[in-house]
């Protein structure tokens, strides 16, 4: 079961539903999207229950919400934000 | 003939002037909105033949085309390393009539300097350009009223300054000859962020930037690794307090009129 994970050593702040968060060397913008699931990267939560809650509070058929968020974390793997 | 000693203060960092009258009198009168009663620390002397020192060791910059010019960047560099808790942006500052700064980042060429300049004019304060200072831990930006750099290029928007203006490619003019009073002493909470574009035939617009985009974009014109892990909380906070666009020009009346709009009480 996939449980994506932040990266250590990041810093972060929240403005207005966005996320900056810093890797020591660049900043990185996650637009609401990208923030959404951001938030729910915590190492416990898995990939299958980060789907099943954003498609539930987003009102989203399922299969819609896995691809974007297979892809939102793909993107924040190749960024470096994501453990492992 | 040597002058009296002239004693200056860019941010903390505190500077004393010393050499032939010749020399040192225009250079002194280009800084006198740094000017302090002194005592200072750092002591820049200059020798009959023009060189420049600080503590007897030659101050380098082979890229500056004058003297002053050489001193004005060697005391931004010095100013940036030794000003404890002071966060450097690559950008003009200006008060508005009612108190909020009105910061202008924006890269080298941009026309950041010219508007920074004519904003001053319009009766905007001047708390300084190319490099303004966030107190990181205010988050007010602090006065460094160093001389407006204009380049050659702007001098003809300027006739009144013509007086003050070298034959060069970039003259080095106080706040206070652009506008008498123009110069703020105090640190000033900003209200205001626009970043700067100039595009030949647009008309002057503004548009709205959120704020994780104003940080980011803010970054990129600051001292992002002098600040190391603190640059989220200081740059997060600052933002939080402003109101950020993207700002496209062309005309510099037109420019002005709309961030003095914006900036009005």
């Amino acid at each position: 079961v996939s449980r994506p994970a932040r990266a250590p050593g990041l810093s972060e702040v929240e403005l207005d539903g966005e996320y900056v968060v810093y890797d020591g060397t660049r900043l990185h913008r996650l637009d609401p999207t990208a923030a959404a699931v951001w938030s729910l990267v915590d190492g416990r939560t898995a990939e299958d229950a980060i789907v099943k809650r954003l498609s539930r509070a987003y009102g989203a058929p399922r299969e819609r919400v896995a691809a974007d968020v297979g892809a939102l974390l793909a993107a924040l793997r190749t960024a470096g934000l994501l453990a492992g | 003939v040597t002058g009296p000693t002239h004693h200056f203060a860019a941010l903390d960092f505190t500077f004393s002037l010393d050499g032939p009258s010749a020399l040192v009198d225009p250079l002194a009168h280009a800084l006198t909105d740094l000017s302090v009663p002194g005592p200072s620390g750092a002591p820049y002397a200059i020798d009959e033949s023009g060189d420049l020192t600080l503590a007897g060791m030659a101050v380098d910059d082979t890229g500056s085309p004058d003297l002053l010019t050489r001193l004005v960047r060697d005391v931004d560099y010095r100013a940036s390393r030794l000003s404890e808790g002071v966060m450097a942006v690559h950008a003009g500052a200006v008060v508005a009539p009612g108190g909020g700064a009105l910061l202008l980042p924006a890269d080298s060429g941009s026309g950041k300097t010219t508007l920074t300049t004519a904003l001053v004019s319009r009766g905007l304060g001047y708390l300084s350009d190319e490099f303004a200072a966030i107190d990181v831990r205010t988050l007010d930006l602090r006065p460094y009223p160093k001389p407006i750099s204009l380049k050659e290029g702007s001098y003809a928007l300027f006739p009144a300054l013509a007086p003050y203006l070298d034959d060069g490619p970039i003259s080095h003019v106080p706040a206070s000859r652009v506008r008498p009073g123009a110069v703020v002493r105090h640190p000033c909470a900003a209200a205001y962020i626009a970043f700067p574009h100039r595009a030949p035939g647009e008309r002057a617009r503004l548009t709205p930037m959120s704020r994780a985009e104003t940080v980011v974009e803010l970054a990129r014109h600051g001292s992002l690794a002098v600040r190391g892990d603190r640059v989220l909380e200081v740059l997060g906070g600052f933002v939080r307090r402003c109101d950020a666009y993207r700002l496209v020009f062309d005309d510099l009346d037109e420019v002005t009129d709309l961030l003095v709009e914006l900036s009005a009480p």
